[in-house]
């Protein structure tokens, strides 16, 4: 029994392999980029508005909102990458739910690869932001005694985020595999309705930290650039 | 539990390239569709609000126009009030004096017509007094009322003044006639010779002559004089007399 999708090879050209991670990943790609283009090939911006139009805009409006809410800064920058995060992993996630369909979640490749991202996207809005100089800085505070301890955490979140979900997810489409195999098939299904919300949550909380980190990092570079204005 | 770093990278690229797919077909449509949306909204609500105050503006301005017509419209009834009674007054007075006008000369003109419809019944009234004296005197009159009526016509000729006297006498040289309306007695005859000769001289030969028509008295009647004792020459004197006592109607009748 395969754990996880990295094991089933679809194409194996030596160095390059191409499993069923990268394969559903691209079909969950073709599949939301495919959605939005259709959805946004009309919109309206007068009288009223398609149904799928008025999904999308709750969604990106409830994904500002979040931002706003939690990182108490513009929501514009950082609204891309969150959003992504978010829609990507909650899509995996739910399509779980189709017979047949591995959710790319469920790789700890995949989770490792977007924890990096968010592992990357910190330092890369920090300093778009407010420099490398100031950015660089955040490590050494309070004290330049910390410095080992701020990489360390960083690091230690990164794998918390790809373990924490791959963890989640796995664990969810392994148990129901099992307990498809031992209980009758309602069960299985009622855990797979569950695995439905928890997917969801996953992908709220997986989006939530990465605001909280790029947050955290932008908000500590304006406390360092203006130490007069109070910690928010 | 094993990490395939190929697939690491790879998926990195995938979310990479989702990222770049949904930013462009996704998040940038959808915020600028909502950023319209939301322009749309804010210029609907300047607009609303610029009308808003417009409206506002316009409420004060008729509010205002409303009150300055209700003074202005309180003002003019009062004024129009006080015209129409100083005109009611006027044409009042004005009605009075016409009324007083017409009343005076409705007077006027009833007295004047009571003046002269009295003055008429006067007239009337002397005329027929008179018509009923001449009749009694005429069927009164007899010859002895004749022969007293020869003494007054000779007391007359005594009262004459000279000149008229000489006048007479010269007319009486070519003849004269006594006429009555009865005829007189041989005795009054000769009576009233004698007087009439005592004043002409004695070769008077007069000629009686007796008219009945003629009215009661005695008529001296020379070719150009005449000198008359007549109960007519009474009336009309009278006549005269009272025709002068009766007020003529004045001028100013309507």
């Amino acid at each position: 029994m395969n754990i996880s999708p990295d094991q089933t090879i679809l194409l194996d050209l030596g160095v390059v392999k191409i499993n069923a991670t990268l394969a559903y990943t691209w079909l969950t790609i073709a599949l939301l980029a495919g959605l939005a283009r259709w959805i946004t090939r009309q919109l309206s911006t007068a009288g009223e508005l398609s149904p799928w139009q008025n999904l999308l805009e709750v969604l990106v409006e409830g994904v500002q909102n979040q931002i706003r809410d939690i990182a108490r800064q513009d929501p514009g920058p950082f609204l891309p990458f969150i959003a992504t995060l978010f829609i990507f992993i909650a899509a995996c996630n739910l399509l779980a739910i189709v017979p047949g369909y591995e959710p790319p979640t469920g790789s700890l490749s995949t989770t490792t690869a977007l924890a990096l991202c968010v592992f990357l996207a910190v330092p890369f809005y920090g300093v778009r932001r407010h420099g490398l100089r100031g950015f660089l800085h955040l490590y050494l505070e309070p004290t330049p005694l910390m410095l080992p301890l701020n990489l360390i955490g960083e690091l230690a979140r990164t794998v918390a985020l790809a373990v924490r979900l791959y963890g989640n997810v796995m664990s969810g489409s392994l148990a129901a595999a099992i307990l498809l195999l031992v209980t009758p098939l309602a069960f299985p299904a009622l855990m797979h309705a569950l695995e439905l919300l928890t997917g969801l949550i996953q992908a709220y909380i997986f989006a939530v930290l990465a605001t909280v980190f790029i947050a955290a990092a932008t908000a500590a570079q304006e406390q360092t650039a203006n130490p007069s204005q109070p910690r928010a | 539990m094993k990490l395939d770093w190929f697939t690491v990278a790879a998926q990195i690229g995938n979310f990479l390239l989702l990222l770049w797919l949904l930013k462009r077909f996704l998040y940038r449509p959808i915020l600028a569709a909502m950023a319209a949306r939301q322009q749309r909204i804010a210029d609907a609500l300047v607009t609303a609000q610029a009308q808003a105050a417009a409206a506002e503006a316009l409420q004060r301005e008729y509010l205002a126009r409303q009150q300055e017509l209700a003074t202005s419209r309180e003002t003019w009834l009062t004024q129009a009030r006080e015209e129409v009674a100083a005109q009611r007054q006027a044409w009042l007075a004005q009605a009075r004096t016409e009324v007083d006008e017409l009343r005076e000369r409705w007077r006027a003109e009833l007295e004047w017509k009571q003046r002269e419809h009295r003055q008429a019944l006067q007239r009337e009234a002397s005329q027929r007094l008179l018509a009923l004296a001449r009749r009694a005197l005429r069927d009164l009159g007899d010859t002895e009322l004749e022969a007293h009526m020869a003494s007054a016509l000779l007391a007359r000729l005594r009262a004459l003044d000279d000149a008229t006297r000489q006048t007479l006498t010269q007319a009486a040289r070519d003849g004269c006639a006594v006429l009555t309306a009865f005829p007189l007695s041989e005795s009054q005859q000769r009576t009233l010779i004698a007087g009439l000769r005592r004043f002409f001289g004695p070769e008077l030969n007069p000629d009686f002559r007796t008219d009945p028509a003629a009215s009661v008295g005695i008529t001296l009647e020379t070719p150009s004089q005449r000198l008359a004792w007549t109960l007519d020459s009474y009336l009309d004197g009278f006549a005269t007399e009272l025709q002068a006592s009766i007020p003529p109607a004045d001028g100013n009748s309507p």
